[in-house]
């Protein structure tokens, strides 16, 4: 049994439920009227039974339903009816009795209470009943068929009518109750779909909350480490200030006279102050670089401005006049977008790199414009770099020649610094080199589009720093 | 209006004794002779109140007490000395130390250590005029 005839079921039991016990009400009501026209119990008995049948019936398949065995309590109802209207057929019938026609009742009732169909068995039973209980009454004089006829063929046809309606209310309700199931199921589908998000919205705000967190942990990391790096800068450049500039004031003669030799202890003092400086800066750059918090100021500026102050800083880092300085510079400067104080110190790095390896020849800045890029190489005549070093030059705290490294001062972090600062402006530093002949470092840049639009910088922030006195690499 | 620094009077605002030595003998190696140094912002305001003239207020950033951010904003309101120069000097290294600086209006900034050869100069442009914002 499908769900569908199940819900038409329920239905059909609720109307039984209401209708079971008013019609045994009627019946007992009926019979007991009947029963007391009469004068002698002998010939009225079998009304006083059908008034307790009626009632018990009622009473009986009331409770059936009430317990969910519609069939049992439609059928035990029936049963009882048939016989109370057979018993009255039995002992009252005179041609022309209407008694026979009440049976219809009983056929609608069980076809509308169980199943369409059953209505043609009540039919079946109440018609073997009536032909029974009228051949009691029978005589030579009537037939039986002639008095039988008419409440069988009109109960079949109240059979065939109860049938039809009740299959056409049940295809009715069924259709009804399948929409209605549909409509469940859809509500039961949008609940879960509703409870899903329900979880999946608290899951996200799980997961929010744990960015959040470590959003905000994240944000609190980086100002203490940015706090302790100015709070470290800030207590060396305290010191160095002092020693470099007593060092200056005191070779100067300001506070009494000074030998020779003074004087360059003192100057020594002095540039070694300086470079410890530039080692402090290496490193919080490099810190900086790591940490990924590293901010250019990219914008159009004059290149030339920035290669020529760059070189007037390298010609003080030369120690002997063998090393010549030469520029090679284009007619018209290229255009690209760079952040000058960086560049710059990229630049100079290479320069000042170039200028502590090279003991004589010649030191060329060569600045090309091409078709979407422009060069600045820095070529010198130096020791050059072997070809399985190219990369190693590159990284961190690396000097290729312990010797070399110990007479020319410096943490390794200038090319790891320069490369990271050309490539945070989109471009690259190569380097090509043969061994005892010399070594060219080339910034590759692209070239700024018109239409690319420059950060607005107020030019009077733009004042490139001059060079300490010896910028190491 | 350019001053030179010879006669220019300029109050170097600065906690650390080392660091006042080594501006004032800079300065005055530089030619300037009317230098003054205190190393507190209410003794330096104090002091200055009693001056017929001051021209530029030279001051650390990182004080203990009252800061250079706090002599600027005295300064700025002060009815006698609201148009001095004030150039902060610092040993801090933030980027945004410059814009921030910029940005609360001062005339100038100079990092520490200070450049020995280029010093007396830097302030003299600044007396001349110019403003010198130096990261590092």
């Amino acid at each position: 049994m499908t769900q569908t005839s199940a819900y038409s079921n329920e239905l059909r039991a609720d109307t039984a439920t209401i209708m079971i016990p008013l019609i045994a009400i009627v019946t007992a009501m009926a019979t007991l009227l009947w029963a007391l026209a009469f004068e002698s119990f002998a010939l009225s008995w079998h009304l006083w039974l059908g008034v307790v049948l009626a009632i018990a019936a009622g009473v009986i398949g009331r409770y059936y339903l009430k317990q969910g065995q519609q069939a049992l309590g439609t059928v035990i109802f029936t049963a009882v009816h048939l016989l109370i209207f057979f018993l009255i057929i039995l002992k009252n019938w005179s041609p022309g009795s209407m008694v026979p026609y009440l049976f219809a009742i009983l056929i609608i009732a069980s076809s509308m209470f169980t199943q369409p169909d059953y209505g043609f068995i009540t039919w079946g039973v109440s018609s073997i009943l009536t032909a029974l209980g009228i051949s009691q009454h029978i005589n030579e004089s009537m037939s039986l068929a002639q008095n039988i006829a008419g409440p069988v063929v009109v109960n079949l046809f109240v059979a065939a009518a109860a049938y039809f309606s009740a299959l056409e209310w049940q295809v009715a309700v069924e259709s009804v109750s399948q929409l209605h199931i549909k409509a469940q199921h859809r509500r039961d589908e949008l609940f879960t779909i509703q409870e899903e998000l329900h979880l999946t919205n608290a899951k996200l705000m799980n997961v929010n909350e744990a960015l959040e967190k470590a959003r905000q942990t994240a944000v609190a990391e980086r100002d203490l480490r940015t706090r302790f790096m100015n709070q470290v800068s800030h207590e060396l450049r305290t010191p160095i200030n002092t020693i470099v500039n007593f060092a200056h004031i005191l070779s100067q003669g300001e506070l009494g006279q000074v030998t020779e030799r003074q004087i360059d202890y003192l100057t020594r003092i002095e540039k070694s102050g300086w470079h410890s400086m530039s080692v402090l800066n290496d490193l919080l750059d490099l810190a900086q670089m790591n940490a990924g918090e590293f901010k250019l100021k990219r914008q159009r500026v004059d290149l030339e401005a920035v290669c020529e102050e760059a070189m007037t800083s390298v010609r003080s880092l030369l120690e002997n006049d063998d090393v010549d300085l030469i520029r090679d510079y284009p007619e018209v400067w290229p255009q690209v977008l760079v952040d000058p104080k960086r560049f710059q110190q990229a630049l100079l790095n290479l320069l000042s790199n170039a200028a502590k390896y090279t003991d004589k020849g010649f030191i060329t800045l060569r600045v090309r414009t091409h078709q979407h890029t422009a060069t600045f190489a820095v070529e010198d005549t130096g020791i050059g770099i072997p070809e399985e070093h190219y990369e190693t030059v590159f990284q961190e705290f690396r000097q290729l020649d312990e010797t070399i490294a110990r007479r020319r001062i410096g943490t390794g972090l200038g090319l790891p610094i320069s490369r990271h600062l050309i490539e945070r402006h989109g471009g690259t530093l190569t380097l090509h080199s043969t061994v005892g002949q010399g070594s060219t470092f080339t910034i590759t840049l692209p070239l700024a589009d018109n239409e690319e639009t420059e950060e607005k910088i107020s030019p009077k922030l733009v004042n490139v720093q001059t060079i300490a006195p010896e910028e190491s690499i | 209006m350019s001053i030179p620094l010879a006669t220019a009077t300029i109050i170097l605002v600065e906690d650390d004794q080392n660091a006042q030595l080594v501006a004032l003998d800079l300065l005055r190696m530089g030619g300037a002779n009317r230098c003054y140094s205190r190393r507190s912002v209410d003794s330096a305001i104090f002091f200055a109140e009693k001056l017929p003239q001051v021209d530029l207020f030279l001051v650390d950033i990182n004080m203990p007490q009252k800061s250079g951010f706090d002599l600027l904003e005295e300064v700025r309101q002060h009815e006698k000395l609201k148009s001095a120069l004030v150039v902060a000097v610092t040993a801090g290294t933030l980027e945004h130390d410059t814009s921030t600086i910029h940005a609360f209006g001062f005339d100038g900034l100079i990092s520490k250590p200070l450049r020995a050869t280029e010093f007396a100069n830097q302030i003299q442009r600044i007396l001349d005029g110019e403003r010198i914002w130096e990261a590092r």
